[in-house]
This record gives C-alpha cells, sequence and structure tokens, in this order.
C-alpha cells in the first residue's frame, strides 16, 4: 500500500488529483446523460432570448440579401479557450446549414489564425451536405488581422482584428450583429460599434471581465456557460442536449457540495 | 478511413490529458512533441491567413468599384512592406523594432484610448432606468461608483460589501458554469462526439 502511494505522490500533483477526481465523477454522468437523451428522454430548455433571436434572423436576411456577421472570438483551437471556440463554430454550423439554403451566407471573422482553416472547413462541409458545394466561398471566413505573436499567447493582439471588425459593422450592410467566443476589452469597442449603427447585436463570452460589456451593448446576451448551449438549442444534437443535462447534475452536486461544506464549518464539525 | 481524423485526434487529445495528469517521463516527451506540432501548425495557419487576407483585399482592389477599395490597396501596399522588411533584415531586427514603436505601439495606445468615450455612451445606454432591472443596476451601479469618492463615507462600506459579496458571489457561480461547460466540450471533443475537423 505504501509503495502504491508513493508511486502515486510521484506521479500526480494535489491539484492534479483533485482535477482527475473532478473529471472521474463527471464522466459517469456525461454518459448517462448521453444515454438518457438517446433513448429519448426529452428535457425541458429554459426559454434563451439570444438563441430564439438567432433563429429569427434568416427571414430578415433572406428578405434583405443582406449577411449576418459572426465573430468567432479572438482565441483559436489548441489552446486553453478552444471550447469557446468550438462554442462559436456551433453557432457557424447554425448559421451556415441556414445561409445555404437561403443564400443569406453569414459573414465570418476572426483574429488567431488556428481558428480559419476549421471555421472554413465547417462552411465547406455545410455547403456539401446541403447540396450546393459549388456556392462555397472560403473569403466567407476572414482573419482581419493576423497577429506575428501568436505563437506564444492563447489570446492574439486584438486590437487590429477590433479595428478591421469596427470598420465592417459600420461599413458593411449587415442584417445583425453576432459575437460568440472569448473576448477582452476589445468587445466594448465592437459591441459599441454596432449598437451606435443600429443593428441587432446577439453575443456572449465566458470572461466573467467582459460580461458588463456584453450586457451594455448586447440586443441579446449570453452569459458565461450559455454560449456553450449553442449546439442543444439550434442543432438539436443528442451529444450537446446530453452534455447540458449533465452540466446540471454536476452543478447540482457541486451546489449541494457547497452547502454542506458551509454547513459543517459552521457547526464546526470541520 | 474516415475514422483515421478521429482516432488521431482522440490518441493525442488523451495523451495530451494524460500528461497534464501524471508526471511520467513517456507521457512528458510524447507531451512536449505536440506541443511543438502545435506550434508548427500555428504558422502554417498563419500562412493560410496571410493568404487568405491578401485574397480579400486584392479581391477588393480588383473590383475597384467597392467603397473600401482604396483601404484594401493600403493594407497590401502596408503588409508588402512589412513583409519584406522582416524578411530582408530578419526578427528581431533594428527596421521592425522601429516600425513596431513608432507606427503600431502609438496607434494601438491611440484606438484603445478611445475606451473611455465607449464606455461612457455604453453606460448611458445599460443604466436608462427602462425596467426594474435596470433600475436597480443603475442603484447599484452609482452605490459604487459614489462610494468610490471621499464624499459619502457610509456608501464606502456598502460599495465593498457589494463588491465582496454580491459581486464576487455572483462572479463565483459564473466561474463553476463556464468550467462544467468547458469540461463538457472538452469531453465532447475527446470522446469524438463532436468532430468540427471532420465530414
Amino acid at each position: 500500500m505504501q509503495v502504491l502511494w508513493s508511486l502515486f505522490d510521484s506521479t500526480i500533483g494535489a491539484r492534479q488529483a483533485q482535477m482527475l477526481a473532478l473529471l472521474l465523477v463527471f464522466l459517469p454522468i456525461l454518459f448517462f446523460a448521453y444515454w438518457g437523451v438517446k433513448r429519448g428522454a426529452r428535457l425541458p430548455l429554459r426559454p434563451l432570448a439570444a438563441f430564439a433571436a438567432l433563429r429569427g434572423l434568416f427571414a430578415r436576411a433572406v428578405e434583405t440579401g443582406q449577411p449576418v456577421h459572426l465573430s468567432l472570438g479572438t482565441t483559436g483551437v489548441g489552446d486553453q479557450f478552444t471550447a469557446d471556440t468550438v462554442a462559436a463554430l456551433n453557432v457557424l454550423e447554425y448559421l451556415a446549414e441556414r445561409g445555404a439554403v437561403s443564400a443569406a451566407p453569414p459573414l465570418v471573422t476572426l483574429a488567431h489564425p488556428t481558428a480559419l482553416p476549421v471555421a472554413q472547413d465547417v462552411l465547406r462541409r455545410v455547403y456539401r451536405q446541403s447540396g450546393v458545394a459549388e456556392e462555397y466561398d472560403p473569403t466567407r471566413a476572414r482573419l482581419l488581422a493576423p497577429d506575428p505573436l501568436c505563437f506564444s499567447t492563447p489570446r492574439p493582439d486584438a486590437f487590429p482584428y477590433a479595428v478591421g471588425a469596427m470598420r465592417l459593422l459600420t461599413q458593411q450592410k449587415l442584417v445583425a450583429n453576432v459575437m460568440i467566443g472569448r473576448f477582452g476589452d476589445e468587445f466594448l469597442l465592437m459591441g459599441e460599434a454596432g449598437a451606435q449603427h443600429g443593428l441587432t447585436q446577439i453575443g456572449g463570452t465566458s470572461a466573467p471581465e467582459v460580461l458588463p460589456f456584453v450586457s451594455a451593448t448586447m440586443t441579446h446576451a449570453l452569459i458565461g456557460e450559455e454560449i456553450y448551449a449553442g449546439g442543444a438549442y439550434l442543432l438539436n444534437k443528442t451529444t450537446h442536449l446530453g452534455s447540458l443535462f449533465a452540466q446540471d447534475i454536476m452543478r447540482g452536486i457541486l451546489v449541494a457540495g457547497v452547502i454542506g461544506i458551509v454547513l459543517l464549518r459552521t457547526l464546526g464539525l470541520l | 478511413m474516415r475514422w483515421l481524423p478521429t482516432a488521431i485526434a482522440i490518441a493525442v487529445g488523451l495523451i495530451t490529458l494524460l500528461d497534464y495528469f501524471f508526471d511520467l517521463p513517456l507521457l512528458d516527451a510524447l507531451g512536449i512533441a505536440f506541443r511543438e506540432w502545435t506550434i508548427i501548425l500555428t504558422a502554417f495557419a498563419l500562412l493560410l491567413g496571410v493568404i487568405n487576407l491578401l485574397q480579400v483585399h486584392i479581391g477588393r482592389v480588383i473590383r475597384r468599384h467597392e467603397a473600401s477599395a482604396g483601404y484594401s490597396a493600403l493594407v497590401v501596399i502596408t503588409a508588402t512592406i512589412v513583409t519584406g522588411i522582416g524578411l530582408w533584415f530578419g526578427l528581431p531586427s533594428e527596421p521592425m523594432t522601429w516600425v513596431f514603436d513608432n507606427i503600431y505601439t502609438p496607434l494601438q495606445s491611440a484606438f484603445f484610448a478611445l475606451m473611455a468615450f465607449f464606455l461612457a455612451t455604453a453606460a448611458y445606454r445599460a443604466l436608462r432606468a427602462r425596467t426594474l432591472e435596470t433600475t436597480w443596476m443603475l442603484v447599484i451601479a452609482l452605490i459604487v461608483f459614489v462610494g468610490q469618492t471621499p464624499l459619502l463615507g457610509v456608501l464606502a462600506d456598502v460599495r465593498e460589501w457589494v463588491l465582496n459579496v454580491p459581486a464576487t458571489a455572483g462572479v463565483r457561480g459564473i466561474l463553476i458554469g463556464v468550467a462544467l461547460g468547458t469540461m463538457a466540450t472538452a469531453l465532447r471533443l475527446l470522446l469524438g462526439w463532436d468532430r468540427p475537423y471532420s465530414e
């Protein structure tokens, strides 16, 4: 036992052990939730105005012939903010699906070069699956300003991107501005440019320090984790519905744990 | 062969995850190798990005009638000059440092100085008391704002309480949600349920 413990102690740190424990608790819940949804369990999704508004955009896009602008945020894939980019890519998939059948393709902008091939691939795949492969235009996804320091930092310098996006929001005729992903202070600059231009704006980020800017500038805001729910709300994917259910269960466990620990500490039992 | 990209993605993801959890020489070596590959792939992605940028702007210059064709021409000329300086003098070099210190950095500072004005207009729009929610937000914002000044000492304590208790509790709630969302997204990718990289 002693040998096993020393091996365990030398190969895994305390922080890593906590993370692993959390993961091992979450994994079976995720499988259970996925299995439940796959077997037909339908869980009520609370209404989110931002996703409902996103669904309503396309009638206007087709009517006016103007595109929806989607910003994928300032991060790419392969760093600690990959989940935020993936959340934005789910929204892109939905917008591209609708765009492919309605001849109103979205205009996608991004700041990190690693997100560009993935975004172009999502567009290409959706167009091919919709039977309109010849309509696919790779320049509908645009890297506005490559940052030479993107190798060393997960969030590139967003200044050139913000300048480019602000110009696009004020000069190009757009139906709406959608900004989902990881952003910094530049969110305010772009969001405010869109708001002053009278655009319908839908946006969200997982960065708590940016949420006041989201709330102040967006017509419909997505707060924190809500950005990850796009796949469930818009695409109705089984895996996304399952993981949403699993997140709710896990949150319940964590809240119960926090309350339990507070009570035990208050009573002097811990 | 459609399973191959998924298999590679799952294998690489699992090895990187295990490398984070466990301190084992083999995993460490693989983890370092994967991180180096990421840098190489990012370099290729950057190259694709530059091609994409030039494709968009050169197209606009060729079409001429577009309103922003002049700006696009400026982007192409600037990109060519800076690339030329980088290729000729190398990185880092005195001319490149000059370009960054005397053109890029002052422009960046001037642009971010606009934040104050944007903040004022955004705050005005957000804090107009139209609903109960925005009225409540306005009251709290005023307490925090006035509490910052030495005019009303009692509000300084209220401000501290607002920042330390409800604001911190809210932020922690959001962070827990974000952590769970990130974990769920990562597991969907690791298990191959989400495949943004293949058909």
